[in-house]
């Protein structure tokens, strides 16, 4: 018997090629009775490990393998819960003292963190082994003795790895010699880093990977040979038969370790610590009717049903904790008047509309709570909150003041690998060249490395793709090895977790690329280790809208905005919605005006029908067509009818999805989360299959035929890789529809607010700018004087902010304002003068027109300036600007300049200055709308994007703006391949091509035929 | 000094250890120095090698022996 103590997984990063299900299932095909993981730095796969292994009967031991601070290696393994958290806290205190890229343990750590832990003395880069194969046998003793002094004599094991190295016959003789001398027992690893001896090229790959070299090239951390995968009980024995203890004492360790990771507790921190569970729930069951009587004129029995059924729900799952603790977060925002908005699938919970977290009555929209929260999957809740982006900090801050720093941290997230990734980084070891790299990926959509094959004889269009021939085969091969396998750690957008004790008895922490500390476990295993994740969000849209309302003044409060305002649903048909939330892209533009939407219902819809799912499984036109009665809806089962009919009979929301898997296949609301997971994330292949046939088999189970089923499976699978859920549709909608109210009836403050929240939105500021103008709202200049710090509005008008000039800085900005509390500015020489602001910033500020009050030229005060800033220092008088018979810089460079520096200007429109020399037949973007046929329209190129398509072929959507407006053009393969340099590279476009129009409402689109520089 | 050889030998073995072989006169192997596995570069398809720098009754002598096709080579001799 033999048991493998110092194994690396893919959490290695990196450095371990076999995930931890393949060397799991190994371990227990050769009835190893144990496993130790000992990842570098890090216990990331420690949950997944626990429960793999588990249900495969081998006892799972947690470690890691650490880096010392002088650099040298040492392998700890957690003998019990103590142990498991000193790791957690060496590696807190190894990120600490180290760098976000290396954990370096301080000794004195080790010492202050001993407890629990059985140490082998570690690889050839522990100090045992660097002295020993340093020929300095006395600072190999010492090594040695230092750990012993550190951790006990009964703690401490000479780690031995038969590595078939050229050291290794030297290095296993020292250790031996050392055994003898300072009765240190032996233990045998094998330094494991892949299953089987031929998993060691991918091993090889990944560490090219990570050392940035190829095949070909040499690197010092690229190992010699193929020795370290997970050897067999009989090979282990065989290379060290001189040494049968080191293979013994494997076993005897096993058996000292007990669980060391505590799994499914409830760390959530007590809302009343001293009186238990109980006192929440009925708290929450207060809030909650509060909220109700609140929420509701009237509480109907199935009101009250459904509110009870949720409450019973989260008691039973002891989560009353949880929604007390973001009722209170969002409490503490709301007297702080920060504007927040929850979102995501808790948008599915009535108790979560009561308590205000969201705004989406999931009662009156009949949304399933199962799909937030359910006792068979028993999972922790989820709350999404957006808040406004100048605040997230602020209720960040507070969450770390409410519970304490030690208690509170962000959560990680993983960079897996996906087809495209796998080609880049497979291929880049391989030596393939960029401009190769590039053939390779290109069409690749994102699926998993594993289906890349599949993808190559699914879609017609990559039926001539590169990778199809012969010698790409090892590189899918590669890729497909090294699927879903994690590349990096990263920080979650807004995840933290809250515990309710240290968070390094649980995880360790390590700092971000943002310096905030992150735990070293996601979303999906954080959970497990009983810890809840509640999601801070920033979003500048809400920013803007509350920037909005405060220049708009009390006369309309947010949430009284009419849910049917007639004006705002024209805005939306049109399709004029530049600066709408979720609705403005050109895609949600044509689809608005497609759609017609009169009632909230179609929002909903349009914010779920533009993913790259509702697209690429063609169900944008049937659900439009459907919705205006132009096609039969039709059901694949009539117990789809139910389930499908308020989408008109296609599959758009994940609730549907769920909903269908239970009543055609009978899933339990577990199988069915199951599935939707599948989809979201679609990771596997295989994954994916195995439903399917569990789908087809319980369907046929229940009487629906085997063709149907998977002709409705097949039709689900379609919706893969489509991420919205109903509710969350929902919240996004009612922000869309709130900010198109805003954008209708308050425009200039509205723009003004977007313009102050930039960059935000589709849309760069010249844009919002255009748009205004058209609305017959004036934009007025830069003014030294009147100008505030951020743009203003009134009725009429939209202000530039001085904040908009660039290199503009906090500091100068205080200064002018404080200049004008005094008193007006009254010349440049005032200006420059009193304020602190340097000569580069006011060279802005000239250029950008904020002392064309003065009634001096912009060239003349640019002349003039250098002088005044000598005189500034030195010299007491002022001196007078004596150059006004400069003549202005002409028109065109005027406007050129005052674009640089703004990124936007008040001075009209550039395709102003081209007009005139433009033949007749260039239409303007207004009359784009009545031209016919062919026709030619000039204009400034606004976000060229290749987004991916349903054929999987490259299509070049650009959005054309001119002095009246907006024209979106399309850009089949045939012509961007002609002209795709004059695409990407010239600001101004001339552009040849066919009016599109799918239906009567749509606003006119351009195909392209012929494309130009417009100089 | 030493000497590339890399022609094909057939050693008398002990187990899977080399202990003497010919190569223009008999070289009895007095004892191992070092013994490794290299991958090779096996994205060229070059195999797998067991090297063994073994201490000769005339000189240091580096022996291959790849597994793939159980073939000897001695490789190189040194003073």
């Amino acid at each position: 018997m033999f048991v493998h103590l110092h194994v690396h997984s893919p959490y290695s990063f990196l450095d371990g090629a076999s995930s931890l299900e393949a060397l799991l299932n190994q371990a227990a095909l050769w009835n190893m009775p144990a496993m130790a993981l000992t990842d570098h730095s890090n216990v990331s796969g420690a949950v997944e490990f626990q429960r793999i292994a588990l249900g495969l009967g081998v006892k799972p031991i947690q470690g890691a393998e650490i880096t010392t601070e002088d650099g040298t290696h040492l392998t700890l393994i957690a003998e019990n819960k103590v142990g498991y958290q000193s790791i957690c806290r060496l590696l807190t205190a190894g990120y600490s003292h180290g760098s976000r890229h290396q954990a370096l343990v301080p000794w004195k750590a080790l010492a202050e963190n001993n407890r629990g832990l059985i140490v082998l003395s570690g690889c050839h880069h522990s100090g045992v082994a660097q002295a020993i194969l340093g020929k300095n046998y006395a600072q190999a003793k010492a090594e040695a003795l230092r750990l012993v002094e550190i951790f006990g004599r009964n703690q401490v094991y000479l780690e031995m790895v038969h590595s078939y190295l050229p050291f290794t016959k030297h290095l296993l003789r020292g250790l031996f010699k050392l055994h003898q001398e300072l009765h240190i027992p032996l233990v045998a690893t094998n330094n494991v880093h892949y299953l089987r001896k031929d998993d060691f090229h991918i091993h090889d790959l990944l560490v090219c990977t990570r050392t940035q070299t190829k095949l070909g090239e040499l690197n010092v951390e690229r190992p010699l040979n193929g020795e370290s995968y997970f050897a067999s009980a009989e090979e282990m024995k065989m290379r060290f038969a001189p040494f049968p203890d080191a293979i013994k004492n494997t076993l005897e360790i096993a058996e000292r370790c007990t669980l060391a990771l505590d799994l499914g507790r409830n760390l959530f921190p007590r809302y009343f610590p001293d009186q238990g569970p109980k006192k929440a729930i009925r708290f929450l069951r207060e809030l909650t009717w509060t909220g109700a009587r609140r929420r509701y004129s009237s509480i109907s029995s199935p009101l009250i049903e459904r509110i009870e059924h949720e409450l019973n729900i989260i008691e039973q799952l002891d989560v009353a904790d949880y929604f007390l603790a973001v009722w209170d977060l969002v409490q503490y925002a709301q007297k702080q008047n920060i504007r927040y908005a929850g979102r995501g699938s808790a948008a599915d919970s009535v108790v979560v509309y009561c308590l205000e977290i969201t705004n989406v009555d999931s009662f009156a929209r009949g949304l399933l709570f199962e799909r937030f929260l359910s006792l068979e999957r028993a999972q922790k809740p989820d709350i999404d909150i957006d808040f406004d982006a100048r605040y997230r900090d602020q209720v960040a801050d507070y969450v770390y003041k409410r519970y304490g720093s030690e208690r509170v941290a962000s959560v990680c997230t993983f960079q897996t690998y996906h087809a495209r990734s796998a080609i880049r980084d497979m291929g880049k070891a391989l030596g393939f060249s960029p401009a190769e790299l590039q053939q390779l990926t290109k069409n690749i959509t994102s699926v998993p490395s594993d289906g890349i094959r599949s993808l190559l004889h699914r879609l017609p269009e990559l039926k001539h793709h590169p990778l199809h021939q012969a010698k790409y085969s090892k590189l899918l091969d590669y890729c497909a090895a090294i699927n879903g396998f994690p590349r990096q750690i990263g920080t979650h957008l807004g995840g933290l977790v809250v515990c309710g004790e240290p968070l390094t008895t649980v995880t360790p922490l390590q700092p971000s690329a943002k310096g905030v500390l992150i735990t070293q476990f996601d979303k999906n295993t954080i959970e497990d280790l009983g810890l809840i994740k509640i999601d801070l969000l920033s979003l500048r849209t809400l920013a803007a809208v509350s920037d909005a309302m405060q220049q708009v003044g009390p006369q309309i409060a947010y949430g009284e905005i009419p849910t049917d305002d007639k004006p705002t649903f024209a805005r939306l048909q049109r399709g004029d919605t530049v600066g709408v939330f979720q609705l403005e892209s050109p895609a949600q533009r044509s689809l608005q005006s497609r759609l017609q939407a009169d009632r909230f219902e179609d929002i909903v819809a349009s914010v779920a029908l533009i993913r790259p799912g509702p697209i690429k499984g063609n169900m944008v036109d049937p659900f439009i067509a459907r919705r205006h009665g132009r096609e039969e809806i039709t059901y694949l089962h009539p117990k789809l009818k139910k389930i499908l009919a308020p989408t008109y009979g296609v599959v758009l929301y994940q609730e549907q999805v769920i909903e269908i898997a239970t009543e055609i296949a009978g899933f339990t609301p577990g199988e069915s989360d199951r599935l939707r997971k599948a989809m979201t994330t679609y990771r596997s292949q295989r994954e994916m299959e195995q439903i399917g046939e569990e789908f087809i088999t319980k369907a046929t189970e229940r009487g629906i035929e085997k063709e149907q089923a998977e002709l409705i499976f097949s039709y689900v699978v379609g919706y893969s890789g489509y991420g919205f859920c109903e509710a969350h549709a929902a919240a996004f909608a009612d922000t869309a529809y709130r900010t198109a109210y805003l954008l209708e009836h308050y425009p200039a403050q509205f723009y003004a607010a977007l313009l102050n929240q930039q960059p935000m939105g589709f849309y760069p500021p010249n844009t919002l700018c255009v748009q205004a103008r058209n609305r017959g709202i004036a934009i007025l200049p830069l003014h030294i004087n009147e100008s505030d710090v951020e743009f203003s509005a009134g009725e009429r008008f939209i202000r530039i902010g001085l904040k908009q000039v660039k290199g503009m800085e906090t500091a100068f900005l205080d200064s002018i304002t404080l200049a004008r509390t005094e008193r007006n500015f009254s010349s440049m020489q005032d200006f420059v003068y009193r304020t602190t602001v340097n000569k580069d910033v006011t060279e802005n500020l000239i250029l950008g027109g904020a002392f064309d009050c003065f009634s001096i030229n912009r060239r003349a005060l640019l002349w003039n300036l250098p002088k005044l800033y000598q005189s500034k220092q030195g010299s007491l008088f002022l001196e007078t600007p004596t150059t006004h018979t400069l003549h202005d810089f002409p028109p065109f460079d005027r406007w050129l300049k005052e674009y640089a520096v703004l990124s936007l200007t008040a001075q009209g429109h550039i395709m102003e200055f081209f007009r005139p020399r433009l033949s007749k037949k260039v239409l303007t973007t207004k009359d784009v709308e009545f031209a016919k046929e062919t026709l030619q329209v000039a204009g400034l190129v606004i976000r060229p994007h290749r987004p991916p398509t349903r054929s999987g072929k490259t299509v070049v959507f650009l959005t054309l703006e001119d002095e009246y407006g907006l024209v979106d053009v399309t850009i089949f393969e045939d012509i961007y391949k002609k002209y795709a340099k004059t695409i990407y590279s010239e600001p101004l476009l001339l552009i040849t091509g066919e009016i599109s129009r799918r239906d009567l409402n749509e606003r006119a689109s351009i195909v392209a035929s012929h494309i130009q520089a417009l100089r | 000094m030493s000497k590339l050889i890399n022609q094909p030998v057939e050693p008398e073995l002990a187990g899977s250890f080399p202990v003497s072989f010919s190569f223009g006169q008999n070289f009895i192997i007095k004892y191992i120095l070092k013994h490794w596995r290299e991958a090779g570069e096996w994205w060229l398809n070059q195999p797998e090698l067991f090297v063994y720098e073994v201490m000769t009754n005339h000189c240091r002598c580096e022996l291959h022996f790849l597994p793939a096709t159980g073939k000897w080579i001695l490789y190189r001799l040194a003073d």
